[in-house]
């Protein structure tokens, strides 16, 4: 069964390997010209390699077979159904898991190297840092391969499957990175309304929300910080006692440190990799469900 | 239910009040029937009768909605065909980008009972080229690859669902004589679907007429055929037998040919009575059966 796998998915296992060898030579290519300058483009390859992946590889797995007429003659064998769907599924899994993982590294080593003056002078929350760092790019490789795959069995057309993974694909990922400061939970800090600095967002941290506190320690509500605000700000230096006169006492920050990237990464992995399991086990049960 | 004869050999299919239903309505209703075994088994009807239905319900593709079948003494479920059961179905689907001898090799990957050498026999005996892509072959040929798929498992039930549908007539008499041969010589139980009543004819030994999703005939051929009688007479004499009890009419310019149960062979002149080929009773069981579906 595995060599059936393997060569009925020929091309794609070359592509991979194309995109592996071209990837990796234009890496390093592009590392060693630029320096850090050109290693956000680095990053951007790796943040698209699972759509691409979900899309051309996950997405016409079974429908193409569907398409073709070519389940029947897989499923009219002395093989059963799941076995035939398993091989499949773990020989397109597995070399573009491999794939991901190499360009990954590949990438992350130029962003260590490109230090302070490249992309880590945000912090590993900002720009393209979280999308390409950690177990980040294996579980959205998953969660794409897996989503391809299900719609193509559920559709048994390449094209809607295709578009399935895309939309899916891009709609998730952008809910839940509007969720990343829900992933883990946030330092409460408070401090004096003089140490402004503090509040603000500072590049390496990621702020789960801020206000100000009155003079017993009690939240303010935004409409009285709006109007407070409004009144102290014009005032420039005379701005913190101010609004201490007013009643915000103090600033209230709920921050992620940079120190639960690594948490949250895993929080995320989990939810992606989790769907992909999903997702995987309904491509089964479609394949094998007699209609 | 005792799917199994007393000499202990299961029967290849035995159906029990099978139907399926779709969205449409009813593919298949109320069918029960046997497939003995040893026989090579026409499936015959109208577009839309069942049978791909049929043969579908013996894979286990399908799941009956009403009734029950068993394949060897087995329930068909959706893990997969029946060990014993080899299906071709109509589009004869192969990987195009595979050679011929990859196509085998696969045989030979999926299938524990494969027989790589009269697999290489029957495509050899095509003169189908073994390193010539799939996609590049004539229908022809593709089919003899695909029967060389199927056969190659070796087989106790061979189903095949309109296997000559697109190939000329002399490929069709090729093929169809290849594949009596080794039904006969490996005791393959054969289920052929087909519209081609007139090649049937030479080949089966077992009728299975299917019609608005209903059992309309099932039986031996020679005992079908002894049951009834072909009345031939002027087209201007009175029908001598009652209207109910005529199964198929045919009128051409001079005579009229009635088909009628053998019991009313004996009406007297002008009418001769005469042997029906299995075609012209099909036919007329199928005009029948497109006759209630309209009224």
């Amino acid at each position: 069964m595995t060599w059936v796998a393997l060569r009925r998915q020929r091309v794609q296992l070359i592509t991979l390997l194309g995109i592996l060898v071209l990837g990796s030579a234009a890496i390093l290519l592009l590392r060693s010209i630029s320096g850090g300058d050109m290693v956000r483009l680095g990053q951007i390859g790796v943040m698209v390699l699972p759509l691409l992946i979900g899309m051309f590889v996950g997405a016409p797995l079974f429908a193409r077979e569907f398409e073709q007429g070519t389940h029947v003659l897989a499923t009219s064998q002395a093989q059963n159904r799941t076995r035939w769907a398993l091989g499949k599924i773990v020989i397109a899994t597995v070399p573009a898991a491999l794939v991901v993982l190499v360009l990954q590294w590949l990438v992350n080593d130029w962003v260590l190297a490109a230090g302070e003056a490249g992309p880590l002078h945000v912090g590993p929350y900002r720009g393209f840092n979280f999308d390409t760092s950690h177990v980040a790019p294996l579980s959205y490789t998953l969660f794409a391969l897996a989503l391809g795959m299900f719609a193509g069995a559920l559709f048994k057309r390449t094209l809607v499957a295709m578009a399935t993974t895309l939309g899916g694909f891009v709609v998730l990922r952008m809910a839940l990175a509007d969720q990343h400061h829900r992933l883990v939970p946030p330092e409460r800090v408070v401090t004096a309304v003089a140490e402004e600095t503090l509040v603000r967002p500072h590049n390496d941290l990621l702020l789960a929300g801020a206000g100000y506190l009155g003079p017993q320690g009690q939240p303010v509500s935004a409409e009285v910080e709006d109007v407070v605000l409004q009144a102290c700000l014009p005032k420039g230096d005379g701005a913190p006692s101010c609004m201490i006169d007013l009643g915000l006492v103090s600033n209230l920050a709920y921050r992620i440190p940079v120190t639960a990237a690594g948490h949250m990464h895993l929080v995320e992995g989990a939810i992606f990799t989790g769907l992909a399991a999903l997702l995987f086990t309904g491509t089964l049960f479609l394949l094998k469900r007699q209609t | 239910m005792n799917w199994q004869r007393p000499s202990g050999r299961a029967v290849p299919v035995i159906a029990e009040g099978l139907g399926k239903k779709y969205r449409r309505g009813w593919a298949l209703r109320e069918c029960s029937v046997e497939i003995p075994d040893n026989r090579i088994v026409a499936l015959v009807g109208p577009n839309g009768a069942g049978k791909s239905t049929f043969m579908g319900l013996i894979t286990g593709m399908l799941a009956p909605t009403a009734g029950q079948i068993s394949v060897f003494g087995d329930r068909p479920q959706g893990n997969g065909l029946h060990p014993a059961v080899s299906y071709l179905s109509q589009a004869k689907p192969l990987y195009k980008d595979f050679t011929v001898a990859e196509t085998l090799k696969l045989g030979a990957k999926t299938n524990p009972t494969w027989d790589q050498k009269y697999a290489e026999y029957l495509v050899e005996q095509a003169q189908v080229p073994m390193k010539a892509k799939v996609g590049t072959l004539s229908g022809g040929q593709r089919t003899r690859v695909a029967l060389a798929l199927a056969l190659g498992r070796k087989p106790r039930l061979l189903l095949l669902d309109e296997p000559l549908a697109d190939l000329d007539p002399l490929a069709r008499e090729v093929v169809l004589r290849t594949l009596v041969t080794e039904a006969r010589n490996q005791g393959i139980t054969v289920l052929l679907s087909s519209h081609v009543l007139a090649e049937l004819e030479n080949v089966c030994d077992h009728l299975l007429l299917l019609g608005n999703g209903e059992v309309q005939v099932a039986g031996d051929v020679a005992e079908l055929l002894s049951k009834h009688v072909v009345l031939t007479g002027p087209v201007n004499a009175p029908v001598p037998v009652p209207q109910q009890k005529i199964i198929g009419m045919t009128v051409d310019e001079h005579r009229r040919r009635l088909l009628v149960p053998v019991e009313l062979a004996h009406v007297g002149q002008p009418w001769a009575p005469s042997a029906p080929r299995l075609g012209e009773l099909a036919l007329a069981y199928m005009r029948r059966s497109a006759l209630e579906k309209a009224a």
